[in-house]
């Protein structure tokens, strides 16, 4: 008796465990359900979480055959979480990503089209419904557009003994040695390999003229005279203690970082609320913020922000799901979300965030704005080229052997797309 | 030797009273070990296989795949990336492995001979084990970094400050180790500890009267008999070794410049930031093979006598 009731304990305890392993959600309520995946867009957390909660309560209020989720998740890993959940068939079904992202989610068929959102395309600025189109049809659709520029230390110039804020990279290079005499680096640079070219390197390899890939997409160019360019600047401002020490290998936060302690004088691809806690950090009267550093050209990074329709949406719960997209992108979501993020409008038929200063030449800067290269390969090509970067920076190589052993890797990886 | 057929066969009535009991009793037996071997044939088994299988496709990460034969395989042989994670991978081996059954042997050893306190001090040694090491990653993060705890110290004594996370190679790995050995060394310690303790006291106490000192009585008495569990320890440690993927992820993100690229990093980029998963799982599978190769050279090694 005692081991027929241990054995009943037994097998059920394996039951449990084995239910526990394989359970799945779901529901059969007839109504639709759509999960969004969005993040830290509005950098404040309690202001993030009203937002989204109000849009949310907002949309199904609207339209009260759906229920819609948003989950709001943190930027690390990103791709990782969402390349997850894609291959296990569970996650959202629209996720807000990045031009490159969406190249690359598309090619390893991850996204399905999301142009019937679009009302009317000639509403939206033209390079931001580029940044989501691929081969002719929209996968991501803008919801709003960053905007990076140079932002700069007035205070740390001054003690310098520099009035005039540099603009090109040959004033940057003049400025160096008299803001490494007081212990100060004129510029920041942030080459840790979690931190993303397009607010790196590339902003600099656009500067000098170049591109990451060739016109065609079927090679990369950052090997040619223009990356090599770029490079070889910031490698000319290590040599004369123009860049943080640990230039290589850092992270880019500003807040407890360089830039926002006083020890550097100068970013050049900073995003307005990196430029508030910039200001929290060395008072908001010493904090200039300037128009993009001209190298060969005046060029930054913006990108639009893209949501993207995964594959796990199924044919029933489309409709509901691009009902959503259509909302976000719509115009009083548009400009309620760039107040509060800080962002800017993805079509012209949006009210502008401010007339403030800052927001006035973050706007001025976004003529300048390069959105990414978007191109399938475009985060393997990064993944590939940023330890060669941080070699050149530790003086292992030069710039164009550097970019050269680089360019070697990328062009496998290149071959290998399917 | 013969035996005759009423030998061989029991009386009739023996199994129909007997073997009903048994049955009970392994049906039980394996109804109780159930639960875990489920666990592990739908978590481990059921995975590896699957992994073996998906080395040998192009996987996309909507489930589609196209059988790709060996591709994966002579890209493995001839990828350079791979290459260098294997060459970084053994570096770290050599550091980590000898580092960390020193460390956890000396530790054993003085808590076995520690007559008060045990209790605690073994429990301030797991700590590190069960702690989280994303936190911990920080910490030792800031303790490396160029103004950290370590530099802002050889700086007070005029020292030049050392780039632990942003040097050579060596550099990197090495301290990448001395992390490592912190968060890992307690469970090897309470399996050696465990091992001391089925020593009899009775055979260093006899070496003791012969004249042995402490360490004569160490490497002369204790090691020898400690043996098969050193070797249980260095197998499982090199295993860890070759499975290094969070103290990186956290700390150096692989680089600089690739000096700290792991073999499962290699692995975690094909996988979760490219979606390569037909590679990431070729990487796997030559992890496996690997680790077994250098398993069974250990147990010729370390383990010849015992077992």
């Amino acid at each position: 008796m005692r081991s027929r009731f241990l054995t009943a304990v037994a097998l059920a305890a394996t039951a449990a465990l084995a239910l526990t392993g394989c359970g799945s959600g779901g529901s059969g309520d007839g109504g639709s359900e759509v999960t969004l995946w969005m993040y830290p867009v509005i950098p404040d957390q309690d202001a993030s979480q009203k937002f989204w909660a109000d849009f949310e309560a907002d949309f199904e209020a609207e339209n009260p055959d759906t229920k819609l989720t948003i989950e709001l998740l943190p930027w690390d890993n990103r791709e990782e979480k969402i390349g997850t959940a894609i291959a296990a068939g569970k996650g959202p079904d629209l996720v807000l990503l990045t031009p490159d992202l969406t190249a690359n989610f598309h090619s390893t068929r991850g996204l399905k089209p999301i142009g019937a959102a679009v009302d009317d395309k000639s509403k939206y600025f033209e390079g931001a419904l580029a940044g989501g189109t691929i081969d002719g049809e929209i996968y991501g659709l803008p919801i709003y557009q960053t905007s990076t520029t140079t932002v700069y230390n007035k205070a740390a110039f001054a003690e310098a003994g520099i009035t005039d804020l540099p603009k090109t990279w040959d004033d940057v290079l003049a400025a160096a040695p008299a803001l490494a005499a007081k212990g100060i680096a004129v510029m920041d640079y942030s080459g840790s390999p979690e931190v993303t070219l397009n607010q790196s390197f590339y902003p600099l390899l656009w500067q000098a003229g170049g591109t990451v890939f060739t016109p065609d997409g079927k090679d990369v160019a950052f090997d040619g005279p223009a990356g090599v360019a770029a490079l070889q600047f910031l490698l000319d401002l290590q040599a004369v203690s123009g860049l943080p020490a640990d230039a290589a290998t850092k992270p880019n936060k500003v807040e407890g970082g360089p830039l926002g302690l006083g020890k550097v004088a100068m970013g050049y691809a900073v995003s307005k609320p990196e430029a508030q806690q910039m200001q929290a950090g060395v008072g908001a009267a010493e904090v200039v913020v300037g128009q993009p550093l001209t190298g060969a050209q005046q060029r930054s990074f913006g990108t639009p922000g893209l949501i993207t329709l995964t594959t796990i949406n199924s044919d029933d719960n489309e409709e509901a799901a691009l009902a959503v997209a259509r909302r976000l992108a719509s115009p009083e979501v548009q400009h309620e979300l760039n107040v509060a993020s800080g962002t800017y409008p993805s079509r012209t038929d949006v009210q502008a965030p401010g007339t403030d200063e800052i927001t006035t030449a973050y706007l001025e800067a976004l003529k300048f704005a390069n959105p990414g290269e978007a191109h399938p390969g475009a985060r393997q090509v990064m993944a590939a080229l940023a330890p060669h970067l941080q070699g050149a920076l530790q003086g292992k190589r030069t710039a164009a052997e550097a970019l050269g052993d680089a360019a070697t890797e990328a062009r496998g990886i290149l071959s290998r797309l399917r | 030797m013969t035996s005759t057929p009423a030998a061989k066969r029991p009386p009739a009535s023996r199994p129909r009273t007997r073997r009903p009991a048994n049955t009970t009793g392994v049906w039980a037996g394996i109804l109780f070990v159930l639960p875990m071997l489920v666990l592990f044939v739908v978590f481990r088994f059921v995975p590896s296989f699957g992994a073996i299988g998906m080395s040998f496709t192009d996987y996309r990460l909507n489930g589609d795949f196209e059988v790709i034969g060996f591709e994966n395989y002579s890209r493995l042989v001839s990828d350079p990336i791979f290459r260098n994670a294997l060459v970084t991978t053994l570096i770290y081996a050599a550091f980590y492995v000898p580092l960390i059954v020193v460390v956890s042997m000396f530790t054993a050893v003085v808590l076995d001979k520690l007559v008060w306190g045990v209790g605690f001090f073994r429990g301030a040694l797991f700590l590190p084990y069960v702690t989280s090491f994303v936190l911990a990653g920080v910490i030792w993060y800031w303790i490396y970094s160029a103004d950290g705890l370590v530099n802002g110290l050889l700086q007070r004594w005029e020292i030049d400050a050392v780039p632990f996370l942003s040097g050579n190679q060596w550099q990197v790995l090495g301290s990448l180790s001395v992390v490592s050995v912190w968060r890992g060394f307690g469970y090897s310690m309470l399996i050696l500890l465990a091992g001391l303790k089925t020593i009899p006291t009775e055979l260093t106490e006899a070496a003791k009267l012969d004249g042995a000192n402490a360490v004569q009585r160490f490497f002369r008495v204790t090691l020898p008999l400690l043996r098969p569990v050193v070797f249980f320890v260095v197998v499982i440690e090199t295993i860890a070794a070759f499975q290094v993927f969070d103290t990186v992820y956290v700390m150096t993100g692989g680089g600089p410049a690739r000096a700290s690229y792991s073999l499962v990093y290699a692995l975690y980029d094909e996988g979760f930031k490219f979606f390569d998963f037909g590679y990431a799982a070729t990487i796997g599978v030559a992890i496996f093979a690997l680790v077994f190769v250098i398993s069974v050279i250990q147990r010729r090694f370390l383990d010849r006598d015992e077992t």
